[in-house]
């Protein structure tokens, strides 16, 4: 108990380690403000200027930047109508109406604290849920990995864009990706076309920064010209009758934001539409009509996109498997640092657990500090023109790629998937998904072999598995739903 | 004529001809990164970047790289030790 305490303490006590949760907030509010900088794009090209930090310092800095990160997307969807992070999308329907009325400044103190209400939420989800996963996670059999990964990849490619067939074909390309090099098992080279460069596999961090780095830049150039509006702005502070009246509303909506968050693939920005879906069809009398400008439809969102972070780390921690695209980075970095993602995780590292825990606690109330204060800096800094954020980021891109093992040759890996994802992008290809199948075709690759294996080479007793294990039926059972229901047929059965 | 018309229009529509340049700009970047080394290269990208993306003012564009890169090299290599490419060249 004792040691818990100080596993979870050791974020605030130690002075370098507190510096890097504070920094890391505050750079991680202006990352998610400026539209352009993305928290997934930050952390992607981050853990390859921190791999040779302890990797303390570097988890504290990412968690950090992802709170604030998530955060920070509010303000410029509230001031600019421009959502500066995909998670905040849903906080721009009422944010910018808000604003458009002169209440700027209480809606963004507003949102700043049900950020915090819902985040804290998240991370007591994650404290109280994950060593319950954890002791459960030696029941999980390896066949149970590989449907939660293909869960995860299906998930996040059915909610986050417009079809369920091209998020497959993105998974599946991912999946592609991760699978060149060595065989884990027998060490036969797969996909490597008798090159020796390809015998090491394909570098993770290069695709990571390629998809989210490059391919978003490049992609934004097609917009650059959209100017943005001026903003006047007064005191942050919330009006706190408002914030007690719709405490109720945040901690309904932060509950559905841990949900989101912990089912793995899916992360914030679904979890604030479905909150914000949530709130309109059950307040009944909001202080503005929906879109109009009412505050329950800035709280829902806020407060769910937060909570998702503390939920996001749960699939993580216990099971290796990402709660979303920023998890599925950490996770990246996680190897980077010789560490490995899994049920043993917390049973061989088990400080990770209370200090990943501290600093995220941490992270929050730093938010509700720099949340509440700075809003003239900020002002200034969001208008940053798009056309000199561009380059710097492909010049930070172009750094970061290099430096995780100085090979230019990751670089030219790293210019070929922004290339690719741009394409991707125009025709309306996800592009997390390419993600979570590279950090998960492994795991499904290696899960696969195992359950076959465990089932002595006999597929009939590898298919008998999935129905007679009741972990196993159950996400069976919650696969074939998800697949069913984004078909014409659940929709005609429900029009019924 | 038409065909020709809407081949344009297709190409218009996936790459935009400021988009195709700016790639162009990428890879002679990344291409220059090794020979010509960090800050030669990069200091040239930023700027032809800049004043190519954001026509206002070349020496706002000549300032804001020369600052913002000063910058990233001096976290890059003291706070983070990245080693970054010197280049062959000078």
């Amino acid at each position: 108990m004792e040691q818990t305490a100080l596993w979870f303490l050791m974020a605030w006590l130690d002075p370098s380690l507190l510096l890097m949760v504070a920094a890391g907030t505050f750079a991680g509010i202006y990352i998610g403000a400026i539209p352009g900088l993305s928290v997934t794009m930050a952390v992607s090209i981050l853990i390859s200027f921190t791999f040779k930090w302890p990797v303390d310092d570097a988890l504290a800095l990412i968690a950090g930047i992802y709170v604030g990160g998530v955060y920070g997307g509010a303000r410029s969807a509230i001031l600019l109508n421009i959502p500066g992070a995909p998670s905040a999308v849903a906080t721009a329907f009422d944010g910018y109406p808000l604003a458009q009325r002169g209440e700027a400044g209480p809606a963004i103190g507003v949102a700043t604290v049900m950020s915090v209400v819902g985040g804290l939420m998240g991370v007591l989800a994650l404290a109280l849920a994950a060593p319950v996963i954890a002791n459960f996670a030696l029941l999980v059999a390896p066949r149970d990995y590989l449907l939660l990964a293909m869960i995860g990849i299906l998930l996040v490619g059915s909610l986050a864009g417009q079809s369920l067939a091209k998020g497959i074909f993105a998974g599946a390309l991912g999946v592609t990706i991760g699978m060149v090099g060595l065989d884990p098992m027998t060490a036969e080279g797969r996909f490597t076309f008798g090159s020796l460069s390809l015998m090491g596999g394909i570098p993770y961090v290069a695709a990571m920064i390629g998809f989210f780095g490059v391919a978003e830049a490049l992609y934004q150039l097609r917009h650059l010209d959209l100017a943005p509006v001026k903003q006047r702005v007064g005191s942050l502070l919330p009006d706190w009758r408002v914030v007690r009246k719709l405490l109720p509303l945040s901690m309904r909506t932060g509950a559905i934001g841990v949900v989101i968050g912990a089912l793995p693939g899916t992360g914030g920005d679904i979890a604030a539409l479905l909150a914000y879906d949530h709130a309109k069809r059950t307040v009944k009398n909001p202080s503005s009509p929906f879109g109009e400008g009412a505050y329950e439809g800035l709280v829902a969102p806020e407060s769910a996109n937060n909570a998702a972070v503390g939920g996001a780390y749960i699939p993580m921690l216990t099971l290796g498997i990402p709660g979303d695209a920023v998890t599925a980075v950490i996770i990246g970095a996680l190897y980077i640092h010789g560490l490995k993602p899994g049920p043993l995780l917390m049973v061989e590292t088990p400080h990770l657990f209370w200090f990943t825990v501290g600093s995220l606690t941490l992270a929050n109330l730093c938010l509700l500090v720099f949340g509440l204060t700075g809003i003239r800096i900020f002002t200034k800094l969001v208008e940053c023109p798009r056309g000199i954020l561009i380059p710097l980021i492909l010049v930070l891109s172009a750094v970061g790629t290099y430096a995780i093992q100085n090979n230019p040759v990751d670089i030219y890996w790293m210019l070929a998937f922004g290339l690719l994802g741009y394409f991707m992008k125009v025709y309306g290809y996800p592009v997390a998904p390419v993600i979570l199948g590279v950090i998960l075709g492994p795991l499904m690759d290696v899960s696969y072999r195992r359950a076959m294996i465990s089932a002595r080479d006999n597929p009939l007793t590898f298919l008998g598995e999935f129905l007679t294990a009741p972990i196993s039926l159950g996400l069976t059972l919650f696969l074939i739903a998800l697949v069913i229901g984004q078909t014409p047929l659940w929709a005609r059965f429900r029009g019924r | 004529m038409a065909e020709q018309g809407a081949v344009r229009r297709f190409l218009a529509e996936i790459t935009p001809p400021r988009l195709a340049l700016f790639a162009a700009l990428i890879v002679l970047y990344l291409l220059a990164l090794e020979p010509a080394g960090f800050l030669v290269s990069s200091f040239v990208f930023l700027f032809a970047g800049m004043a190519f993306l954001h026509r206002r003012s070349l020496a706002l564009s000549l300032v804001v790289s020369a600052a913002s890169l000063a910058l990233i090299w001096l976290v890059f290599r003291h706070v983070f030790a990245v080693v970054l490419p010197a280049g062959r060249l000078f």
